[in-house]
């Protein structure tokens, strides 16, 4: 291997002097480019062409004879001239790069012979300040070492390219392709519906089909893991219920209808809506992610390559559990929601049984009924949004961070809107 | 004349658990070298790359880069020695919610005063130096496997290190595109003459861009060879040395 010299210890900067080479008596020349000066490889007696700069992440240039090597950057202008001078490396070229730029407008010329070190982001700046004076600005008095890097960072500059034409859009355009692109959700979001209901259609035919193993995994994830956060939202909900109808209420001496209005609201509105918005943020989000990462990592195009539907194997599992543990996670919201309440009634005076009474006999086994139909539907439409986030991922990391958050709102803003539906519905059917 | 040692590895033993990976490890690398690691899939060639960047501590002995071991520095001693290197992954390990530019940008702005505009125009010459000026306002997931391996190389020159680590930068390439990144490291040594230490098992890269290397083996449990690659292929110390290069099973 090639032999080379002993460096600067940490501390000092990464380069090193060229052995053998006078103090002083590096050679000076200009930076390759420059219509005025030859290129570095004509340039006086020294080391060979051939042979490599300083060791280092920087190279070391020796000091003009008579002065001392200094630590900082200098930027000095001389009439036309501007020097740069001391060591211009990554570590102190922010010291000098506004006040460089600014002096190198107007310069005729730059001087680097008082250049000690350079690196590639030291030359960047050379490059800059030559680009502020202009480009046939010729840069002048660079030692052997110096220019050859200076040489490699100017061959590697490129200004940036102008963004294209196509990417500068007007408030129109930006607006339809806003439009495109919501109908292509739509129109995807449509297909997989479409793909969904054939699965689910195929797989009644053929129940040989549906992995009951990953169904009962799902169950265990979508609905077992989660008794423990519904039950305490629930009791918690039944307690704020019941303590701010009872203050107004009580103004008309009608807080004993309080388990009734809770009652009534629970079964038929807050138990499926609250569960269906913990299923959303908990497992929704937790499909994307999951169905997500698989897409990223080609794992879905695999299987589609050795013939096997991922909407039979992924989707249909998920969907069929969701389905399944909504209307168990709202009857549990449901029950934890009037165990909260009586505990405020009997808190408040109130005999239990007489609680009990009186939410017998405001509530129906219609709104009971009723309310765990909608959290079904919830749950097939909350796992359906989280499934096909999931598959539509894109590529790269945020991908899967993205197709996670489109699950979450995309299954909120869905339940809210179902709700209202089935509201309508239920008051058209007079239930 | 000798050159000076930039690492310096003395008796390093390495291993998990009550698994040994190697031990008994000492190497000097020297300044502006090209100094590959290599050996089979499993040998600890990625591990032995990570103790000398501080990520893991070795079991016994030690690795000391520019006089100073990055598994005891603390404090500013650390901070110092990290930016006297640079680290390709092997995965790229560029972050994806970036572009290129920014990829390369963001040590500068960890480790240096440089305004922002320099910043950018610093990243714009490290990102030319490795071919990539054109995309530099792409996205990671938006270019090939090739062009993100340069990239990363790119990103590990942000602040001129003395020092590079490469993890398997031919790995997963075609063998064009694969040439063109050992060529990339010849200029990079030659013209910037930074010090590469490059884990590899790609014969190609090994004998394109080697200067020195060692040799180490899963059954040794250590190194069991050091020198030029070439003499290494030429005049093969042992049996195992021979069979990697002339990929022979037996």
């Amino acid at each position: 291997m090639t032999e080379r010299q002993p460096g600067a210890p940490l501390g000092e900067g990464a380069g090193n002097r060229r052995e053998g080479r006078p103090e002083g008596a590096a050679e000076r020349a200009s930076v390759p480019g420059s219509p005025s000066l030859p290129p570095a490889e004509d340039m006086g007696p020294g080391p060979a062409p051939d042979a490599a700069p300083e060791p280092g992440g920087a190279v070391e240039a020796p000091a003009p004879a008579g002065q001392e090597p200094s630590a900082s950057p200098g930027v000095e202008r001389d009439g036309e001239v501007l020097r740069l001078s001391g060591r211009l490396t990554s570590m102190t070229a922010g010291e000098v790069w506004r006040p460089a730029l600014k002096e190198a407008h107007g310069a005729r010329r730059i001087d680097l012979s008082g250049l000690e070190m350079l690196d590639t982001s030291g030359a960047a700046l050379v490059i800059a300040a030559a680009r502020a004076a202009g480009e046939d600005v010729p840069v002048e008095g660079a030692s052997r070492p110096v220019a050859a890097v200076l040489e490699r960072s100017r061959a590697a500059d490129r200004p940036p390219a102008a963004p294209p034409a196509g990417r500068r859009l007007g408030v129109i355009s930006a607006l339809g392709a806003w439009g495109v692109g919501r109908a292509d959700a739509a129109r995807e979001a449509t297909t997989f519906m479409g793909e969904a209901s054939a699965t689910f259609v195929n797989a009644a035919r053929r129940p040989r089909d549906l992995r009951i193993a990953d169904v009962l995994r799902h169950l265990d994830e979508v609905g077992t893991r989660a008794f423990g956060l519904v039950i305490l939202l629930g009791v918690l909900i039944g307690v704020i219920l019941a303590f701010q109808s009872a203050i107004p209420m009580r103004q008309y001496g009608a807080d004993i209808f309080v388990p009734r209005l809770v009652g009534i609201s629970l079964l038929r509105e807050l138990g499926p809506l609250l569960a269906a918005v913990i299923l959303a943020g908990r497992t929704g989000s937790a499909f994307a992610a999951e169905l997500g990462t698989m897409t990223v990592n080609e794992e879905v195009s695999a299987l589609r390559i050795m013939g096997i539907d991922p909407m039979v194997l992924l989707v249909l599992p998920r969907l069929i559990a969701a389905t399944l543990a909504m209307p168990v996670l709202a009857l549990l919201m449901d029950l934890a929601g009037l165990v909260g309440m009586s505990v405020v009634m009997m808190a408040t005076g109130f005999p239990l049984q007489l609680v009990i009474n009186q939410v017998h006999a405001g509530v129906a086994l219609g709104d009971l009924l009723g309310g765990l139909g909608k959290a079904a539907v919830f749950g097939l439409v909350i796992a359906g949004i989280g499934c096909r986030a999931g598959l539509a991922a894109g590529s790269g990391p945020r991908a899967v961070g993205d197709a996670a958050t489109s699950a979450v709102v995309g299954g909120i803003v869905a339940l809210v809107v179902l709700d209202g539906i089935f509201a309508v519905l239920f008051y058209r059917l007079g239930w | 004349m000798a050159a000076e040692a930039v690492i310096q590895a003395r008796d390093v033993a390495m291993g998990f658990g009550s698994r040994v990976l190697f031990r008994g490890v000492n190497f000097d690398v020297a300044r502006g070298e090209v100094f590959v690691i290599l050996g089979g899939s499993g040998c600890g060639k990625s591990t032995l790359l990570k103790l000398m960047i501080g990520l893991y501590q070795p079991t016994a002995g030690q690795v000391t880069i520019l006089g100073g071991d990055l598994a005891t520095a603390d404090g500013e001693a650390r901070r110092n020695l990290l930016r006297q290197l640079g680290v390709m992954w092997q995965s790229g390990a560029l972050f994806g919610s970036m572009t290129l530019l920014e990829n390369v940008m963001l040590p500068l702005e960890a480790h240096t005063d440089l305004p922002r505009e320099a910043r950018e125009d610093v990243a714009r010459v490290k990102l030319g130096l490795v071919g990539l000026s054109d995309a530099a306002g792409r996205l990671p997931a938006e270019i090939s496997g090739g062009m993100a391996k340069r990239a990363g190389i790119a990103r590990a020159m942000a602040l001129d290190p003395p020092i590079l680590f490469l993890d398997e930068p031919s790995a997963g390439l075609d063998p064009v595109t694969s040439a063109g990144l050992d060529e990339l490291i010849k200029d990079l040594a030659r013209d910037l003459g930074t010090t590469f230490v490059v884990v590899t098992h790609e014969l190609q890269s090994i004998l394109a861009i080697g200067d020195r290397c060692i040799m180490l083996d899963k059954e040794a449990q250590g190194m069991i060879a050091e020198g030029d690659p070439r003499h290494l292929r030429d005049d093969p110390p042992n049996d195992t040395v021979r069979r990697f290069f002339r990929r022979e099973t037996r």
